[in-house]
């Protein structure tokens, strides 16, 4: 039986995707825009939201029972 | 700043004019990704029967928990490169150069730069409704170099950006011509 935690895999893989795309943001960001005031308001309100979003999604992720098996229980209209 | 942006920078050279896309441009963008952030929670309580259907099975539960994650996540990372890309845009005008940068997604960014006297030509260019309502628009400036046409692209006031530089071309080519002679 396949459990629910293949979803949970995939779903870190797109994590880590979405973790290097941001390294790279914020790294030109830097490098281009420079050590300044601004550019470092613009970083630490981009790590504040997404790590508010990643919060608020494993809050909801820990509530699932991840080794649960996969169920197909669909009731058409 | 001025040796972030401006690349060799020269004796005396001063920054006349920095300029960047109208804000108009990205909050355009930002209303954009709003609506396709706010889109789940219309749906949500729209309390559709697909949805409701979809929760019930725990495959379809995990799923919308982690399809709606990585949504929002990834909106948030598109809109933040949007933002980064209109940032990093910038086209400069000092005393003895016009510098064009421009960033093209993420790993791809052009600098060409031009003397100011070899400015032959300057264009402004105001087009659509948005455009005229909020004074942005387009200078085209033609050289004689390789890079035969800057574009600056969605920039405030485009008319006077016109005419400044036009001004700035014509003294620079004065000063050349004089220091030219006085070598004579």
């Amino acid at each position: 039986m396949v459990s629910l935690s293949i979803l949970y895999y995939a779903y870190l893989v797109l994590l880590f995707l979405f973790f290097i795309f941001s390294f790279f943001v914020l790294y030109h960001l830097i490098r281009f825009g420079g050590l300044y005031i601004g550019s470092l308001v613009m970083v630490a309100v981009y790590i504040f939201i997404s790590v508010m979003i990643l919060s608020i999604s494993f809050n909801s992720i820990s509530k699932v029972d991840w080794q649960e098996p996969m169920v197909i229980n669909y009731t058409l209209p | 700043m001025f040796n972030l942006l401006v690349p060799n920078k020269e004796h005396d050279e001063k920054i006349i004019m920095l300029l960047r896309r109208h804000w108009f441009i990205i909050w355009l963008k930002i209303f954009f990704f709003g609506l396709a952030g706010i889109l789940p929670v219309i749906f949500y309580f729209m309390e559709l029967p697909f949805f409701n259907n979809i929760n019930q099975n725990n495959i379809g539960h995990a799923l919308l928990i982690l399809s709606t994650s990585v949504y929002y996540l990834y909106i948030w990372l598109f809109l933040f490169v949007a933002f980064v890309d209109y940032y990093l845009d910038v086209w400069i005008v000092t005393n003895k150069r016009i510098l064009n940068v421009e960033q093209h997604g993420l790993f791809h960014r052009t600098v060409s730069e031009q003397r100011l006297y070899r400015i032959q030509d300057v264009t402004s260019e105001l087009k659509g409704i948005f455009s005229t309502m909020f004074n942005y628009g387009t200078v085209h400036i033609q050289t004689a170099g390789e890079k035969a046409r800057f574009v600056f692209k969605e920039v405030p006031d485009p008319h006077n950006i016109a005419k400044k530089v036009m001004m700035m071309a014509e003294q620079s080519k004065k000063f050349k011509w004089v220091m030219e002679n006085e070598k004579l």
